[in-house]
């Protein structure tokens, strides 16, 4: 007897499903200790007794079905007939079609069903479609889990009161959202493809979507300011006094001085010259506690402070999440509701060495977080816990833990109470400043002190109508600077801020865009081909690039959330402006073929280009394909005069030239992605590191 | 009808300026130097074009499309 048939032989059964096959691990082992384990192929399969009650419990890998076209043509387009398929059948997996098959074989004998995916759209989606594809139309009758964390007690409690109907119109929302960016995206990507095609013949991957446009179209057009920017000329000035045996930097009053004679005529006028104190100034200040994290707020400070990409760091919160270390990180709430039971995570948190003390510390008060505005009806904002982890974690995973945890202890703190002085000094009619700050209270920056710096700056008792000592008065040439490029953190910010794209899309979009080869460097700059779809776009298809449109649909689909209207109007809708743009693109296609193909042959040159050979000193070290092996390896453009520098490569993954010398040897570096952390290394096989491992960036 | 172009990036060019054919992204270029060399000479008292251009194509935040300008009226200078 199979494991299949043993396992459905034993009776009525409720069937749970999970989004992941280690929350279908937490689901068993929080509903008994030691669940019944059944491997099915690759599918982990639970069977839990409980009273008169008997669970399987079975899990998903995510989405397991994908929106595909009726017409399997990738040239053809517009493509409007769409269906749900399984993504085994779009992408040719097996392990995903035999997912499907044992939740199908294990629905049949199941009399009922418990929908147990991440309660949110994306979770709601996912669940749906299974009940309704692989379990054969049981998406009305079955029951749905509520739960924010993986812990026992509340998985326990969300299965003991799964109900049905609670997840109303998410999974109608999220189906609409994934047919309309599939027809935007696969529409306007094939456009383009095909228009390269029709020039050349050639095949590149290009894509556009209702997300990716306005996204690229930030860079473009932050790019176009930088690169048309024209620094004008400003001056600063300064004076070091003495003071107390001590050197203080006084600031002149106005940080930019706008014209040089103006300038000229302070230094003049305060050279040679003392001061006397006019005014002391005091404030004390308060600086509330930071508020609880949502997934943006969390991708931004792991940028910030431990140099974690948005992606890296939604990949590993899910790992934490799944670890039940964390609540589920796709979050857009920063508040707290004491159900989550602040003490008993507090409590948690002291049988670990590095977060005992200040737990304790604030066990010792009153707890009251410093929430945010944000709210998210299904998740509350992301905290620990308090379970202590039962693997090791690798050093950025812990780091990034520790952050969750010490913002978790910030947001409990008291306000922090600091200091400002500034002494005013006139030198000559002249208003200069030396400023100070000190800490009379550090509140929650002791519990966050790690990933924050609030340096003191005490200064000396100065006392009105005092004469000071004037060493120096200088004056500075500055120029004003362009707006600085985008990086993953402030392009992440600024989707957030104009709402485009969901919590779980936004890193996976900004992925997408250096993967097709449209931004470069980690402070991003559109690259010619970025540019060009921007262009083509700008011509034919506006609306893709504008965020009054996706804020449009984002609505719609709130709406579709709220019960006000259903999925096919919106669809409809799509269609309509979606025509508009394909014929304008259609009757160009040539035209854009040209201009793209030659964007792309730019890029390709430049990313193939590792930088100045240090051999011959005159060549470029290039990423050549030999044509007999089809190997690549580097060259030297020299060759041909006599330069034979060259070195191997790792023939697999994507390699990317850093622009940055070995310091030990002075050959170009590489960084070569094989998995979602690049490794980085120098080319030249002599190079003295090489006794050393690669480094793996994360 | 053959299209002009950009003499500095091949784009399509929508206006020719002193000699030049400048796409939009250029010609926008080209508009910010002017102004730009007005508001250097109000901020620093004299200052012929020439030495003007000389040191904003020397600046590092000096946009690329406007040193592409720059650079090119320097030529027209000398």
């Amino acid at each position: 007897m199979s494991a299949l048939q043993s396992l459905t032989s034993r009776g009525d059964y409720t069937l749970v499903i999970c989004e992941k096959p280690d929350a279908a691990r937490r689901v068993a082992e929080a509903l008994e200790e030691r669940p019944e384990h059944y491997k099915i192929g690759y599918s982990e399969v639970f069977l839990v007794e409980r009273g008169e009650k008997r669970y399987v419990i079975c899990s998903s890998l995510g989405h397991l079905y994908t929106v595909a076209d009726l017409v399997k043509r990738r040239s053809i387009y517009p493509a409007y007939d769409v269906e749900w398929v399984p993504i085994s059948q779009a992408e040719k997996s097996a392990r995903i079609a035999e997912r499907i098959r044992v939740i199908s074989e294990l629905a049949k004998k199941a009399n009922f069903f418990i929908n147990s995916c991440d309660f949110d759209v994306e979770g709601e989606t996912i669940g749906y479609n299974i009940l309704r594809y692989a379990c054969g139309g049981k998406e009305t009758v079955a029951l749905r889990a509520k739960f924010s964390t993986l812990t026992a007690e509340e998985l326990r409690d969300a299965i003991a009161k799964a109900k049905p109907g609670l997840g109303g119109n998410l999974a109608e929302a999220g189906r609409t959202r994934h047919i309309v960016d599939f027809m935007y995206g696969i529409n306007l990507s094939r456009a383009l493809v095909e228009s390269i095609v029709s020039a050349t013949g050639g095949y590149r991957t290009m894509s556009i979507g209702r997300v990716q446009g306005p996204t690229l179209s930030y860079v473009v057009e932050r790019e176009i300011t930088i690169r048309n920017f024209v620094p004008l000329p400003y001056w600063s000035a300064d004076a070091i006094i003495q003071k107390d045996g001590r050197r203080l930097t006084a600031n002149y009053e106005k940080e930019k001085i706008l014209q040089l004679k103006l300038a000229q005529k302070v230094i003049d006028d305060c050279t040679g010259k003392d001061g006397t104190v006019k005014e002391v100034k005091k404030s004390v200040f308060r600086e509330p506690p930071p508020t609880p994290f949502n997934l943006g707020d969390l991708q931004r400070e792991a940028y910030r402070c431990i140099g974690l990409t948005p992606s890296q760091t939604l990949y590993m919160a899910e790992r934490l999440y799944l670890d039940a270390l964390i609540s589920y990180p796709r979050t857009s709430s920063q508040k707290l509701p004491p159900s989550i039971n602040y003490k008993k995570i507090l409590t948690g948190l002291t049988a670990m060495t590095g977060f005992r003390d200040h737990a304790f510390l604030l066990l010792s008060g009153k707890l009251v977080p410093h929430e945010g505005p944000k709210d998210d009806p299904a998740h509350p904002a992301i905290y620990p816990t308090g379970e202590i982890p039962k693997r090791s974690l690798q050093p950025k995973e812990f780091k990034l833990y520790a952050l969750i945890v010490r913002r978790f202890f910030a947001v409990f703190a008291e306000d922090a109470i600091r200091e400002r002085v500034a002494a005013i000094i006139d030198i000559a009619g002249h208003i200069f400043k030396v400023n100070g700050r000190t800490t009379l209270r550090a509140g929650w920056l002791a519990y966050y002190a790690d990933f924050i710096s609030h340096q003191d700056k005490p200064i000396p008792d100065f006392v009105e109508g005092e004469k000071v000592k004037v060493l120096r008065v200088k004056l500075y040439d500055k120029f004003e600077q362009p707006p600085p490029r985008f990086n993953q953190s402030s392009l992440l910010a600024k989707m957030e801020e104009d709402s485009i794209g969901t919590k779980a899309t936004r890193a996976e979009i900004i992925h997408t865009l250096y993967s097709r080869g449209y931004l470069a460097e980690a402070s991003m700059s559109a690259t010619s081909i970025g540019f060009s779809v921007v262009e083509t776009m700008q011509a034919h298809s506006p609306a893709i690039l504008s965020i009054d449109m996706t804020r449009e649909i984002e609505t719609s689909l709130e709406r579709i959330e709220a019960g006000g209207i259903d999925g096919e109007q919106v669809v409809e809708r799509v269609m309509d402006e979606l025509g508009k743009s394909l014929y304008s693109m259609k009757r160009a296609e040539a035209e854009i073929g040209k201009r793209l193909n030659s964007a792309v042959r730019s890029v390709v040159a430049e990313e193939n280009t590792l930088g100045t050979c240090p051999v011959c000193k005159e060549g470029n070290l290039i990423i050549i394909r030999s044509r007999a092996s089809g190997k690549r390896f580097v060259g030297c453009t020299n060759y041909a005069k006599g330069c034979r520098a060259s070195a191997p490569l790792p023939q697999r993954g994507i390699i990317r030239p850093l622009r940055k010398a070995c310091k030990t040897c002075g050959w170009p570096t590489i960084s070569a992605r094989f998995s979602r952390f690049p490794m980085t290394f120098c080319i030249n096989v002599q190079c003295p590191t090489k006794g050393k491992k690669w480094v793996r960036n994360g | 009808m053959v299209e002009e172009i950009c003499r500095f990036c091949g784009r399509v060019a929508i206006k020719t300026s002193r000699g030049y054919s400048l796409c939009r992204y250029h010609l926008l270029a080209y508009d910010n130097l002017h102004s730009a060399y007005e508001a250097w000479k109000e901020r620093l008292g004299e200052l012929t074009w020439g030495n003007f251009l000389r040191k904003a194509s020397e600046l590092p935040d000096t946009g690329a499309w406007v040193k592409d300008i720059a650079l090119a009226e320097l030529q027209k200078e000398q």
